[in-house]
């Protein structure tokens, strides 16, 4: 039942949300409309249309939505932070001056997250009652934590710079915010120290199932008549005895509704194509 | 309706004195072909709907694929049934289960080979928001395992067992619809004919007389093909 005015404006959780179908009511609408004795789809489980609904949820939240998710977290004095519980993909790292203006961070080509293995004095790898190797602190972690932020931000030592002899700027390396890497694996992210003590916001895509629980999954309308044709098409797909010609009707089907979806969301607007080429005659001086 | 069957029966068998059933027989016959009849109100729903699917059923006054689902509804019925032990009780009067509902949401049905593999699957697995239940012998278990509170059962009863019921007058049995124990078929007025037909056929072999019996086969096989058009 729609909301009253009053309804709406004085409970925040209301705010925005005509923009989103729940993911349930889709999943319910397709077994109601979808699934049937006279319909193409005669027999299906719904633990299938869940499972198809879900995973479709994911390839939107891949490849279409681009529903950026950020996270604003204070940096511990040992450099890392955890990725967030919805982590999938990176977009920008940043960390926030006094303005609260955002200071994007570069991927650090030049180091990497390593296990360090315990080694006794002939060099061998010292193995716990398990079989184990041990671990200690690396001597990467180690050394990046000793840097003072004054010699990055400032960037005075010229040795470096020029080593090699190498002169100019090597444009791809260069940036005063600072650098990070990623360990994908153990989930976390390693900043480097000009960082330090700093507040750093983790842009990041998400697969839109793990950060809401399972009743309020949502999909943005405009991506609801794809979602749908996105089930009905890998059902059939999989389905024994379905004609060919079904199948491949589906995944046009499909195949148009995500291409609809993809301009309807592409929020690109007269006005600012307009306002873009206003300044299509300045002088370049 | 019970009356009548009975007297068209006997009608038939008594016609050249070709012999008689007696209350208890006729008892045991209308229960057997009243099940027999209802049974295959499933099988030919199905054939119906694959005939409606190939356009060959009309939709309106010759939509016999309502007038079954009609007959079919007529017997559903919906039951509660507290979650103990992770699992909740089947109705003894259950001929088919329809559809299992907690919290207004509908439970689907886990095959046993299925099983282990849905309850681990790490996006579709069973959860309070789409519960499910495993069969087992006279319980259905919920899944997941923590659901707990009622369960709404709407499911396809049992029939009752017809009965004619009697008054003895002289040595005559005569019919006594007062009577405690009295039971009418279940089924509708439209299958009639097809009651009388199928205690015909069984009583044809109890008093030996292959003619009745064929006879009422040949009906049956008829009015099938008629259908079959």
């Amino acid at each position: 039942m729609a909301l009253t005015d009053q309804q709406y404006y004085t409970n925040s959780t209301n705010w925005g949300e005509n923009q989103f179908v729940l993911l349930k009511d889709i999943i319910n609408n397709f077994m109601a409309f979808y699934v049937g004795d006279e319909k193409i789809i005669n027999d299906v489980s719904r633990y299938d249309v869940v499972y198809q609904a879900k995973r479709g949820l994911q390839e939107l939240h891949y490849d279409a939505l681009k529903d950026v998710r950020a996270l604003e977290l204070d940096l511990p004095d040992d450099l890392q932070l955890e990725l967030p519980k919805d982590f999938v993909r990176l977009v920008r790292l940043s960390w926030v001056d006094d303005r609260g203006r955002l200071h994007p961070l570069m991927m650090d080509s030049e180091t990497t997250i390593a296990k360090a293995y315990l080694q006794d004095d002939e060099y061998n790898i010292i193995f716990d009652s398990d079989g184990a190797a041990t671990e200690g602190t690396s001597i990467i972690d180690t050394k990046l934590a000793e840097v003072s932020t004054v010699d990055n931000d400032q960037f005075t030592n010229l040795d470096y710079e020029f080593f090699g002899g190498r002169f100019g700027m090597a444009t791809e390396k260069t940036n005063v915010n600072g650098k990070y890497n990623i360990d994908k694996n153990l989930g976390y992210i390693r900043f480097s120290s000009e960082v330090k003590s700093k507040t750093v916001v983790i842009e990041y895509i998400t697969d839109g199932l793990a950060y809401l629980p399972e009743d309020e999954l949502k999909v943005n309308k405009l991506a609801e008549d794809f979602l749908i044709k996105y089930i009905a098409y890998q059902i059939v797909q999989y389905k024994v005895g379905v004609q060919e010609y079904i199948v491949r009707r589906m995944k046009n089907e499909q195949f148009a509704a995500m291409k609809n979806m993809k301009i309807r969301m592409m929020d690109i607007h007269p006005f600012d194509i307009v306002h873009s080429f206003k300044g299509r005659n300045k002088w370049i001086k | 309706m019970i009356n009548h069957v009975r007297n068209t029966v006997l009608t038939v068998l008594n016609k050249e004195n070709r012999g008689f059933i007696t209350p208890a027989q006729f008892n045991s016959y209308a229960k057997h072909a009243q099940q027999v009849l209802f049974n295959q109100y499933f099988s030919e729903y199905s054939r119906l709907v694959t005939m409606k699917n190939s356009r060959r059923l009309s939709r309106d006054q010759g939509n016999k694929l309502s007038i079954v689902r009609a007959n079919i509804d007529k017997f559903t019925k919906t039951a509660t049934s507290a979650i103990a032990s992770y699992r909740i009780t089947k109705p003894t009067d259950m001929y088919t289960p329809i559809s299992l509902v907690y919290n207004d949401k509908k439970m689907e049905y886990i095959s046993k080979q299925n099983q282990t593999y849905i309850e681990a699957s790490n996006i579709a697995g069973p959860s309070a928001l789409y519960p499910g239940y495993c069969d087992e012998d006279d319980f259905w278990y919920v899944k997941p395992n923590t659901l707990t509170g009622n369960v709404k059962v709407n499911y396809i009863r049992d029939l009752v067992d017809p009965k004619w019921t009697y008054i003895l007058v002289g040595e005559n049995p005569v019919f006594n619809p007062s009577a405690a124990d009295y039971q009418d078929f279940e089924l509708g007025a439209d299958d009639e004919t097809k009651l009388i037909i199928e205690i015909l056929k069984l009583t044809g072999v109890t008093i030996r007389e292959a003619e009745v019996a064929q006879a009422a086969a040949q009906i049956d096989a008829v009015e099938t093909q008629k259908e079959n058009v």
